[in-house]
């Protein structure tokens, strides 16, 4: 007896989860990064450049765990190892 | 949607050979492509190359080789340590790689866990060999044990500093890889999502988008390799950490 549907039910609802609570920390990360940056570029305009590229750099570290929680999904939602065949 | 639908192209590698030996035929192939595409680059903008007047492929290759200079630069300072050809080899292989699997027909060598995994190993023992290089065998041992003054502190901490030298390569690996993996396996969802007008969206957004990851990926491992280098080979650090009375000044 094999209990694919269950797995794949659960995998849905994981996927969903992976997904949004990645999405969420990261969107907070970057809203806190990407203000002080404006409040950086609002009190020292000349700043501006460099303070770009390592928000650029900052953001995409913040961005690879949300990439990594999507591509776990991914795994899950198109090549689910648990499944047997 | 059905999951179905979606090619899996950019999951599935064609092995050669069984289990932990199998070779992924197409990254070893797509890496050599690359490989080879950099050494052309290279002699043929050697063989071209007029200082002072730059031409346009020059130009651009300067200015890469002038960024990554400031970054070592900067993070490094005026320490010993020659890294500077090894880090742009590192930045010009991920960078070309990330772009290669843009084209249609090819896989990116980075959408390969194993391709990172072994990139990341290598930054990493570059770290151990500098930092061996520059404190000695022994300072290289009590360097994890030298970071606060209390005995039970410096066991625990100095545990906590070995595992973080074994996560520190995975992370490497695995914020390269699945970034690239995720845009490639994206295309094939955008493919399958809008049908007829997916080529409008993947080449006027999605496309340059992904360039602008690999450029960013490529740019942040290179960048973290040579602030690992700086973290292990400051000696300077150690000394000022460690109570010695030789050292009083």
């Amino acid at each position: 007896m094999n209990n694919n549907g269950f797995i794949l039910g659960m995998s849905a609802v994981a996927v969903g989860l992976l997904i949004g609570l990645g999405a969420l920390g990261a969107g907070i990360g970057d809203g806190l990064v990407s203000s002080r940056v404006v409040e950086g570029t609002a009190r020292q305009p000349e700043a501006r450049a460099s303070l770009l590229g390592i928000m650029f750099i900052a953001v995409g570290i913040i961005e690879a765990l949300p990439i990594i929680a999507v591509g776990i999904a991914l795994f899950l939602l198109f090549a689910n190892p648990l499944v047997t065949k | 949607m059905l999951a179905a639908e979606v090619s899996n192209e950019p999951l599935v590698h064609p092995l050669l050979g069984h289990g932990f030996i199998a070779i992924n035929v197409d990254t070893a192939r797509n890496s050599l492509i690359v490989a080879a595409i950099l050494v052309i680059v290279g002699v043929v903008v050697r063989r071209q190359s007029r200082p002072g007047r730059p031409g346009g492929l020059q130009n651009l290759l300067e200015y890469f080789v002038d960024a990554i200079r400031g970054l070592v630069r900067q993070t490094l300072g005026d320490r010993p340590i020659r890294i500077l050809p090894i880090v742009i080899t590192m930045f010009a292989f991920i960078f070309l790689s990330n772009l290669i699997g843009l084209i249609p027909g090819f896989k990116s060598p980075t959408n390969d866990v194993n391709t990172t995994v072994a990139l990341a190993f290598f930054a990493i023992g570059l770290v151990h060999v500098f930092s061996v290089r520059a404190r000695g065998p022994v300072g290289y041992l009590k360097h994890y044990f030298s970071m606060v003054g209390n005995p039970i502190g410096r066991v625990l901490l100095g545990v906590l500093e070995i595992f973080q030298e074994f996560v520190k390569p995975f992370t490497l690996a695995l914020r390269l890889y699945f970034n690239i993996f995720v845009g490639e396996l994206l295309l094939a969802v955008i493919l399958v999502l809008l049908g007829i007008a997916s080529p409008i969206f993947n080449g006027l957004f999605w496309i340059p988008f992904s360039v602008f990851i690999g450029l960013i990926q490529a740019f942040i491992f290179v960048m973290l390799t040579i602030s690992y280098i700086n973290q292990g080979t400051d000696v300077h650090h150690d000394d000022a950490e460690e109570p010695s009375p030789s050292a009083a000044h």
